[in-house]
């Protein structure tokens, strides 16, 4: 975070395509991690939210990060996609790679960056159009004219969220009308549309029933063979379901100003954090012992 | 409830019983009141038949004859409900709806009788208005008396309204006793439509339709719907024998220094409020719509930012990241309390800088036109190259320091740029963030964000803000008297049509504007009494023309609203 204009200006001079030095570092590191963070802090101001955040996250594999309230997930999982940016306080220390490339480094342009990692909200935020409008907007913004080749994309993304039969003689109905387990799987066809890279899901089942978040469950399972998806949960059961690795973060509380800091726990395969966690606060929390 | 309960040592149940007895005694207040205002309505609507019919001869409106009895009736069948009510003649069953039945009879009558008396005419006795105002104070006394508990709320309610009614059966007295008091009618329509309200209103909440705070917003609806009642029907009965006998030609004459000129009219104070209003629309909304998206999205207002530039830099060294961070959230901030303040300034004052910079100020008027000019200029050019026009151009505004309609469409552009400003950042403000989270997270930049999610969402909220203050320029008087617009005697121009140089000729010429003609023919309907009624049709077709925008404005924001949700 350099500045309060950051957010849609990207530094002077060359703005470096991510695919470019993306593939650069493929090349010579070869490996499926996506995202590598190393010591990542997140201040709010002069506040720390969040810190000594290592996380390695993998490719086609879907990351849950969960915890009790107030412990940063969601923060961190925002500085995956630079949304903190819009925060005008909010600053990120630390390193953050995607594929390679430093995403703070002021040659990288944060609007490219939310681009190629989409993001789908706590609750459904449909645009207040059409539900063809709703999906075309990412590819209308990025360039893309040609009408039919908008309807393919539009067809394509809301087939693979699974709402395409739902919806397909209703396409120019307003997206505000759906039911809101509909509108959160258009706010993930929305996201598909833009063909990113990277999902990353903020509690997206909070605001739903159990059949429509269990709708987004199976939706999830199919789209991790193309996408990279994190998950911010605060259910557990959501968590050991549907993810393949999962990082438990928790508070601490600095009594001398009564300010609550997130830190990472523990980050390991599912099956192990929920069977047989290393650290203690993990295991307090996954069997309701924390407080 | 008995002493034995009260002697007992049971504190708890003695706290209750205080309470509930609390209750009995508010509750017997407020009956004692209500029945008392409703009393006192009904009286002042009986003693003005009683008063009408004895001089129902001198009336000449068509609909004297028949009127009052209907209204009469209206009254009666009200009190009838009303009494019956009380008694419980009707069964409690249907309640609620009766009581809405009872108030639209009362209410029903009282528009008939007022528009009955209106009919009348006279300003006098306006005196007997300051009960309106009396009442709405002791009512906001009792809402603003700290939290005063239910009892004392109710009894200040009731104070209200029993002043009212006591303040209107004592003109009933008096003009009982003194039939030559207040005969100009409209007084007494106003008093009892109010008291009628009032009663209606207070027998509801009695009743136990209305809470205490919905009869307030009643009361106060009232009294603003009758006060705007009285004043159009006022109007419009000065300005009828103009509206009716020479609309056409009065549309179309211009300004006259005889009230008998058979071509006296308002033609050039419609085409010069016409111009304003274009002024206002090319000048205010696009600059004011700009700085209210410049003021919610870009500004930078977080001091926090300097604080942590600060932390992260060490506080000695003066970077330029810290200047601007300092300067921007302060200069933020300036620029906040400045437009609120703009939006408050008096018109006068604008005028008065309209006045300086537009009229007296020559090497500003001169920048001004000369890039009009250079711009008519080169239009002529161009079109003398393709043969269009003939001749010679001449610098059409050339002419500085004298009032010009530029100088008066320019100061009202400017008075209205807060208001605009003001309601337009309200719009953007009420956008929903999510929208833009929304929209931020599939990569669009800031402004696409704003250009696809935040003005369509704004839009309705912006049109029905700057329509609303294209009314207030259209309607503004005050800056143009500054500026000088024309009030007596202006020579008809030929046809804006003529040429190119007529039409841009008259930006530079002298004008006038609807409020100005206005203001002028009251001034002489004191020399010259035919100035009166053109003055009063002159108001309404203003009026029409003010209702007709913000009707537009309605209906553009419910299209919009619709077309969002």
């Amino acid at each position: 975070m350099t500045s309060v204009t950051s957010t849609d200006v990207p530094a002077k001079g060359k703005t470096l395509s991510i695919d470019e030095t993306a593939q650069a570092a493929e090349a010579t590191t070869a490996s499926d991690v996506v995202f590598q963070t190393k010591d990542l802090s997140v201040f709010y101001g002069d506040f720390r939210a969040v810190r000594d955040v290592d996380l390695d996250i993998h490719q086609g594999e879907i990351t849950a990060l969960i915890g009790p309230s107030g412990c940063g997930k969601s923060t961190v999982l925002r500085s995956f996609n630079r949304m903190n940016d819009l925060i005008p306080t909010a600053r990120v220390e630390g390193l953050l790679q995607y594929r390679g490339v430093d995403l703070y480094d002021p040659k990288v342009d944060p609007v490219e960056v939310r681009r190629r990692i989409g993001m789908v909200f706590q609750k459904p935020n449909p645009f207040p159009k059409s539900i063809f409008d709703n999906v075309a907007y990412g590819p209308r913004i990025a360039g893309v004219k040609n009408k039919g080749e908008l309807s393919d994309l539009v067809e394509a993304s809301l087939q693979r969220a699974a709402l395409w039969d739902e919806v397909k003689d209703r396409l120019s109905a307003s997206a505000t009308g759906m039911s809101g387990g509909q509108q959160q799987r258009l706010c993930i066809a929305r996201a598909i549309a833009s063909s990113p890279d990277v999902l990353l899901m903020d509690e997206p089942c909070s605001a739903l029933d159990p059949i429509a978040t269990a709708r987004i469950e199976e939706l999830m399972a199919e789209l991790k063979h193309d996408y990279t998806i994190m998950i911010v949960t605060h259910n557990m059961q959501q968590a050991a379901r549907v993810s393949d690795r999962t990082a438990f973060f928790t508070a601490e509380v600095d009594e001398q100003n009564d300010q609550r800091t997130g830190l990472l726990v523990e980050y390991d395969a599912t099956t192990t954090i929920f069977s047989n966690p290393a650290d203690e606060r993990t295991e307090n929390y996954i069997t309701g012992r924390f407080g | 409830m008995s002493l034995t309960t009260l002697g007992s040592g049971d504190t708890t149940a003695r706290v209750e019983e205080t309470i509930k007895r609390r209750g009995a005694d508010a509750r017997a207040v407020a009956m004692m009141w209500t029945s008392l205002a409703a009393a006192g309505g009904l009286l002042a609507v009986v003693a003005m038949f009683v008063t009408w019919y004895a001089d129902i001869g001198s009336a000449t409106a068509w609909f004297s004859g028949f009127l009052p009895p209907v209204a009469l009736l209206l009254v009666l069948a009200g009190a009838v409900v009303l009494v019956g009510k009380q008694f419980n003649l009707f069964g409690a069953d249907r309640r609620v709806n009766s009581d809405w039945f009872t108030f639209a009879i009362f209410s029903g009558g009282a528009v008939l009788l007022m528009a009955r008396q209106l009919t009348r005419g006279g300003l006098s006795d306006m005196v007997y208005l300051l009960l309106v105002p009396l009442v709405i104070w002791t009512f906001f006394i009792g809402r603003s008396v700290g939290k005063p508990s239910r009892s004392v709320m109710l009894e200040l309610e009731q104070v209200a309204l029993g002043l009212a009614t006591v303040g209107t059966g004592l003109v009933i007295v008096k003009r009982l006793l003194d039939p030559e008091f207040a005969t100009d009618g409209w007084v007494w329509g106003v008093l009892a439509g109010v008291a009628v309200v009032t009663a209606a209103l207070a027998a509801s909440q009695y009743l136990g339709t209305l809470s205490l705070f919905q009869v307030v917003l009643f009361v106060a609806l009232a009294l603003s719907v009758i006060i705007l009642v009285v004043l159009l029907a006022q109007v419009i009965g000065d300005g009828w024998p103009v509206l009716s006998e020479r609309l056409g030609d009065f549309w179309s004459g211009t300004l006259r220094s005889r009230s008998e000129d058979e071509q006296l009219g308002i033609s050039q104070g419609i085409l010069g409020s016409f111009w304003i209003a274009a002024f206002v629309v090319l000048l205010a909304f696009p600059i004011g719509i700009a700085a209210a998206v410049y003021l919610e999205e870009y500004a930078p207002r977080d001091p926090a930012n300097f604080r942590e530039a600060v932390a992260s830099e060490g506080g000695l060294w003066l970077s330029r990241r810290k200047i601007r961070l300092w300067f921007g959230s302060r200069l933020t901030t300036i620029l906040d309390i400045v437009v609120r303040n703009l939006a408050g300034v008096p018109s006068v004052v604008y005028g008065l800088l309209g006045l300086f910079l537009f009229v007296k100020s020559v090497s500003v008027i001169n920048f001004f036109f000369g890039i009009i000019n250079a711009i008519f200029g080169g239009l002529f050019w161009v079109l003398q190259q393709i043969n269009l026009v003939d001749g010679e151009y001449e610098d059409v505004l050339a002419e500085a320091g004298q009032s010009s309609l530029f100088a008066g469409g320019v100061t009202l552009a400017i008075l209205v740029l807060p208001i605009v400003i003001i309601t337009a950042a309200e719009a953007v403000r009420a956008v929903p963030d999510s929208l833009r989270q929304g929209a931020f997270g599939v990569g669009a930049t800031k402004w696409e964000v704003i250009k696809s999610q935040v003005l369509p969402f704004a839009a309705p909220g912006i049109l029905t803000g700057t329509l609303l203050s294209l009314a207030r320029a259209v309607g503004e008087a005050a800056p143009l008297i500054l500026v000088g617009a024309i009030t007596g005697r202006l020579a008809p121009r030929d046809s804006m049509f003529s040429g190119l140089d007529q039409f841009f000729g008259q930006f530079a010429d002298r004008f006038t504007a609807m409020p100005i003609v206005i203001v002028g023919w009251v001034r002489n309907s004191g020399v010259d009494e035919g100035f009166g009624p053109a003055a009063g049709a002159a108001i309404v077709i203003l009026l029409v023309f003010v209702i007709m925008m913000n009707s537009v404005a309605v209906l553009l924001r419910n299209y919009f609203e619709k077309k969002r949700a």
